[in-house]
């Protein structure tokens, strides 16, 4: 099991990574990921395959930075008004890895997001977890993302537009 | 729900000029309703591929308009369409999308039917009067009187009577058969999961919008703006990421290059978009290697010519009224399933071609993700603008919404179509047709 300041410090970094979501840093979100990482939102609980079966997003850093560069363009309608989002995260498990210290880091997200207008509203969206983090003595935050995974328990429901990243 | 009051043929036609409608054809609950009664319950409308329920005993959960439907195939392989209610006291029977059994029980006091709706058992018969009669149409499911498959595509009627499915398909045969023949086998398969979107709409926002080209650089100005200013080579691509580039810059035409495209509208409603990608003489030259394989697979079996044929067919969002749109180019397909009014469901999907390197099919299931995704960088935006038009057409003061772009400018073609310039509401006015002749039939 990973000592207490491992654990401390993979906590610490989903901390982080949640308040650059909710305060809109995309290009600092996106820095966050090694180049080779993934992030992946399945459609369906339990996926392994995100090739042959369709994901809400499965975008590696090359295609991120389309999402990222659009999110940041005034004409983006869909942030006309912005959303606002309050990210909880909780339930931390960490397991170590590989012996170059990555760690493989479980939890829960509830995610709140308010945008205000006609074609806004109030949403909750939920799920669990799992981060494959590398160490990145380099930066600030400590880590780097190879893969974020987040299965929303509602995954496979239909759904309205999703406009910011969960 | 109160009973509304029912608007008259004449009603119903002073809502829709040749270049205009009223805004309550978008808003007004006692349209709808009669939308439901007249369009959704007559016509023929897509309900499944057969891929989706390919063994006997296979069940597939889905709506005609606003009524809940299982398609089922039977043990002798027919297929059925039944409501989804039992005869009895009104249960929903089935809950899943998809389940497999022999016959269809209902969880509340057992009633049973066949797959084909006809009751079956009922228990304890003593207690049922002596003359409830098994036979009675009313003791079994309500179904679909008219089910046909074109080539797969599985399409219901609750009418018992009225055109064919092929006539009224129409022209629009020819992209299914072209989704199918893309296929180095003749076969396709839905596979990869669906994804079910719903947006705060009236249903025909989707078709207005289907076959609207100048909407994309102005809606989609940021997804493309990203890609634009992207300079990457994705000449060499890893895991196809130059497919999100480009499908995120397929919107950056402007004027100019939108007036080289067209559009064309059939009878029925129906219509597309091609001159998209037009590059004249098919060339083997510019095909990456998945796609180079595929039309050697198809030339192996069908020669040179008819693959550049079949490959070359430059067909966009082919609208198939009221409820389907098919791109054949990366085996997608949509179903719009009106909920409400101001509410609508788009199924989207996508198809393996059998036979096709399989790297072909994981392109359309990314394809599939970049378009028709919740998260999609390009859908959203056009969800917001549906949920801002809705938003606007309930304002009283202001009655019309203007339909004419392009009415100077149509063609008819010899065969039935009508043509049109790349910039113009000829689908819509189109639809429209179709629309007040449904509305006002008897
Ligand atoms: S409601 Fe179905 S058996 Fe009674
Ligand atoms: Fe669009």
């Amino acid at each position: 099991m990973p000592d207490l300041e491992t654990r401390y410090a993979a906590e610490q970094f989903l901390f982080h990574e949640a308040r650059l979501l909710d305060e809109g840093r995309w290009d600092d979100w996106l820095a966050l990921f090694t180049d080779d990482g993934w992030y992946w939102l399945p459609a369906r609980a339990g996926q392994t395959d995100p090739l042959e079966e369709i994901s809400i997003i499965y975008e590696d850093p090359s295609v991120l930075r389309l999402r990222v560069a659009r999110l940041n363009h005034p004409h983006a309608w869909t942030l006309a008004p912005a959303p606002r989002t309050a990210h909880v995260i909780g339930n931390v498990t960490v397991a170590n890895g590989a012996a170059d210290g990555s760690l493989t880091v479980g939890s829960m997200a509830t995610i709140a997001e308010f945008r205000a207008g006609e074609t806004g509203g109030r949403r909750l969206y939920a799920g669990r977890q799992t981060h494959e983090l590398r160490p990145d003595p380099d930066s600030e935050a400590g880590f780097r993302i190879a893969l974020k995974r987040l299965d929303l328990i509602d995954c496979d429901a239909e759904s309205g537009a999703i406009n910011v990243i969960l | 729900m109160t009973e509304l009051p029912r608007p008259t043929p004449d009603d119903i036609s002073a809502l829709v000029r040749a270049d205009r409608v009223h805004r309550r054809l978008y808003t007004d609950p006692a349209i709808f309703a009669l939308e439901m009664e007249r369009i959704f319950g007559r016509t023929w409308l897509f309900v499944a591929h057969e891929s989706q329920f390919a063994k006997p005993g296979d069940i597939l959960r889905t709506r005609m308009g606003l009524e809940d439907v299982l398609v089922t195939r039977d043990r002798d392989g027919a297929i059925h369409v039944v409501l989804n209610r039992c005869a009895h006291r009104g249960a929903a029977i089935c809950t899943q999308e998809r389940s497999h059994a022999p016959s269809l029980v209902c969880p509340y006091h057992g009633w049973a039917f066949a797959l084909d709706g006809a009751v079956t058992s009922v228990p304890h018969r003593p207690s049922m009067p002596a003359g409830f009669d098994m036979a009675d149409p009313a003791r079994s499911l309500a179904r679909a009187p008219r089910v046909e498959s074109y080539r797969g595509f599985v399409f219901a009627s609750f009418a018992e009577t009225g055109h064919s499915l092929t006539q009224h398909l129409g022209v629009m045969t020819e992209i299914f058969d072209n989704l199918i023949d893309r296929s180095p086998d003749g076969e396709i398969e839905q596979a990869g999961g669906m994804f079910r979107q719903v947006y705060r709409g009236n249903w025909k926002l989707h078709h207005e919008n289907a076959n609207d080209t100048l909407h994309a650089g102005y809606t989609h100005e940021s997804s493309v703006a990203a890609a634009r200013d992207d300079k990457r080579d994705y000449a060499t691509p890893a895991f196809d990421d130059h497919l999100t580039h480009v499908q995120m810059l397929s919107n950056q035409f402007g004027v100019r290059e939108w007036e080289k495209t067209g559009i064309w509208g059939a009878p029925g409603g129906h219509s597309y978009m091609g001159g998209i990608h037009e590059k004249g003489v098919m060339s083997t030259d510019d095909l990456d290697p998945v796609a180079a394989e595929l039309r050697a697979r198809i030339a192996a079996k069908q020669g040179e010519d008819r693959a550049d044929e079949i490959l070359g067919m430059n067909r966009y969002n082919n609208l198939v009224w009221p409820n389907v749109s098919v791109n054949a180019q990366h085996q997608q397909l949509r179903v719009v399933t009106p909920l409400a009014v101001d509410k609508t469901m788009v199924t989207a999907m996508c198809f393996r071609l059998k036979g096709a390197p399989e790297r072909q099919f994981q392109r359309a299931v990314r394809i599939l993700n970049n378009i028709s995704s919740p998260a999609s960088t390009i859908l959203v935006d056009d969800i917001e603008i549906f949920e801002r038009t809705q938003h606007g057409l309930t304002n009283d003061a202001a009655d019309w919404i203007d339909l004419s772009r392009g009415i100077d400018i149509e063609t008819p073609t010899n065969d039935g179509r009508l043509a049109a310039g790349g910039i113009s509401d000829l689908p819509i006015r189109g639809q429209y047709n179709e629309w007040l002749q449904y509305m006002t039939a008897a």
